[in-house]
């Protein structure tokens, strides 16, 4: 008797053959089951709308071009979210550089343009009396480790169990605990004095 | 206070991360990924006619930088000033020849 889960393979590996023979209505069924997913695991790590929607375009035009070389041994949805993370983490790098590049070029007066970091990210699913906490919470994520960053994402925001984070990280579920916990400890670290002033005023 | 108890409240601040509304792209997200892949598919098929040299930007200015100067270099070499050669037959290449002299060549006269 077939679970839930070998349904949801089965048409998930009927999906992959579709995208492979080039189907569109596979492509367009796929971008609208996994959008979701990708935008918010990006715009976690990216923490800017624009930049994330960018990323995540992306992912799906990778996943367009590679669907050929994906090999079934991990769910669709573990790839997704593996390419979404390096190419999250690889354009925070990129950022990275250039904001030193452009502070280098200012020291010598070719580019007096000097990058600045993103104002505050404020997550568009926040209420707005959570808007303060969820804003410093996120500067504090940001500030975290590229994979610890990854690890705490995808269980806090994207719910993901150990297990899972282990495959879409390529690593042991062991790897993953000590990650998010010492994710969670920088973060106490970091968000300790607001918390703080909070209860004491 | 023990371990747990001071954990705690820790997990209930990051687990709001949880119960945040997802969010979601802009309208037309599937319009606007569709228009960006058509436009990936033909660069790479006009990439594909271009010999692998010519597809990066650097190989191409470099080859183009290279051929310009070849061009000058030939250019300045056709063009050069051609030097006065001596008629062996006169006086003058004799006079050079032997290394001679005005006031030498005819101070026995």
């Amino acid at each position: 008797m077939f679970t839930f889960n070998d349904t949801a393979r089965l048409q998930e590996s009927e999906l992959i053959a579709e995208l492979r023979a080039g189907r569109e209505s596979a492509f367009r069924m796929l971008v609208e089951m996994h959008q979701d997913k990708v935008y918010n695991t990006a715009l976690a790590i990216v923490q800017h709308p624009e930049e994330a929607e960018d990323m995540a375009q992306e992912v799906f035009v990778e996943v367009y071009q590679t669907i050929g070389q994906f090999r079934e041994e991990a769910r669709l949805t573990t790839w997704l979210y593996r390419i979404t993370t390096t190419k999250a983490l690889a354009h925070l790098r990129k950022r990275k550089a250039q904001k030193r590049f452009s502070r280098l070029t200012s020291l010598f007066g070719i580019n007096n343009e000097v990058l600045h970091d993103p104002p505050d990210f404020h997550h568009p699913g926040v209420a707005l009396e959570q808007q303060e906490e969820m804003s410093t919470l996120f500067r504090a994520i940001n500030r975290l480790a590229d994979a610890q960053k990854v690890a705490f994402v995808l269980h806090y925001i994207e719910d993901q169990s150990h297990r899972e984070i282990a495959e879409v990280m390529q690593g042991t579920v062991s790897a993953v605990e000590s990650l998010l916990h010492r994710a969670k400890q920088n973060l106490r670290k970091q968000l300790t004095p607001f918390y703080q002033e909070r209860k004491n005023p | 206070m023990n371990r747990n108890s001071e954990d705690q409240p820790w997990e209930d601040r990051f687990r709001k991360l949880k119960k945040l509304d997802r969010a979601q792209p802009r309208p037309y997200f599937y319009t606007r990924l569709e228009a960006r892949l058509k436009a990936r598919i033909e660069q790479s098929e006009a990439a594909a006619v271009l010999p692998w040299w010519l597809q990066k930007p650097a190989y191409a200015l470099g080859t183009l930088g290279l051929l310009i100067a070849m061009n000058v270099a030939v250019a300045l070499w056709q063009n050069r000033p051609a030097v006065p050669e001596t008629d062996p037959g006169t006086y003058e290449a004799f006079v050079q020849d032997y290394q001679l002299n005005h006031q030498n060549a005819f101070v026995d006269e």
